[in-house]
């Protein structure tokens, strides 16, 4: 048995939450479209944490409506936040 | 004042006619049958692009959900997001192609503007591809390329934008031809 350590950052983790997402109602390309309209390029994988954050926070309104209409109810994850910033 | 919306045929759009980023958006939605993939061509396109809700609304257009920051809606209104926000008679007079596109039918059309959107705004000659797309997990959005054909109130000289494209990849070759449809055009669109 060992201790795992949540290595991802509260940026990284609302990212993350959008990407997962967007690919299980097949709209990943909504994320590539705003990233191509904010950064003239298509790479997210190109972004910085902080660019993806906020690439998660332009695109959540569009992913997460339709999502919670097709049944998506989203995970508070929010509420497990440690004290030190990071979640776990 | 001369305003009009008409419909025209998509021939015109897969020819090459209404320009390179029409041509590549109708043909990328007949190669998917409508289905959205990822595609580098159409990420570079979404900057030009208006995407809706494909939800019909009587008399009116669809909320939209992102406006592409070098559309052409953009362009002569940089404050707002919003279509919604032109006049409700404007909005009724052209929401059939988005009507349409909601109902699965690929819709291409040209618009005459005029005093429609209101006191002060410019008089312009439009042409629109609106689209539907849907993915196989239910996301389904409209999505409209609208493109200037003429500033009614300039000089009436040629707009330099128009020639100035920025699609990649492939060639630029973009000459649109605004014609006005004969009747026997306008009967192919409704073949198409």
């Amino acid at each position: 048995m060992y201790k795992t350590e949540c290595a991802f950052t509260k940026e990284q983790l609302d990212f993350l939450e959008i990407f997962h997402i967007a690919a299980k109602y097949d709209c990943l390309y909504v994320l590539d479209f705003y990233c191509s309209n904010e950064f003239d390029h298509d790479q997210v994988s190109a972004l910085t944490d902080a660019q993806r954050a906020h690439l998660a926070e332009l695109a959540q309104e569009e992913i997460f409506a339709t999502a919670i209409k097709k049944g998506f109810r989203p995970d508070l994850y929010h509420e497990r936040e440690a004290d030190d910033g990071r979640l776990c | 004042m001369d305003d009009f919306v008409e419909p025209l045929p998509l021939s015109r759009v897969e020819s090459g006619m209404a320009g390179e980023e029409a041509q590549y958006l109708l043909r990328f939605w007949h190669q998917n049958e409508g289905y959205m993939q990822l595609d580098s061509g159409m990420n570079w396109i979404s900057r030009k692009l208006m995407m809706f809700l494909p939800e019909h609304i009587v008399d009116d257009v669809p909320p939209a959900t992102m406006i592409g920051k070098e559309s052409t809606f953009k362009r002569y209104f940089p404050e707002t997001d919003r279509p919604t926000a032109l006049p409700k008679d404007y909005r009724r007079s052209v929401a059939h192609g988005y009507h349409a596109a909601i109902h699965r039918e690929p819709w291409y059309d040209i618009q005459r503007t005029g005093l429609r959107m209101g006191p002060g705004t410019p008089d312009l000659v439009l042409e629109r591809l609106i689209l539907p797309f849907w993915s196989k997990g239910g996301f389904d959005r409209v999505f409209c390329l609208m493109t200037l054909v003429e500033d009614c109130a300039g000089s009436r000289q040629s707009d330099p934008e128009r020639h100035h494209v920025h699609f990649q990849p492939g060639k630029v070759s973009y000459q649109s031809g605004w014609v006005r449809p004969s009747s026997n055009e306008l009967h192919l669109h409704a073949a198409s």
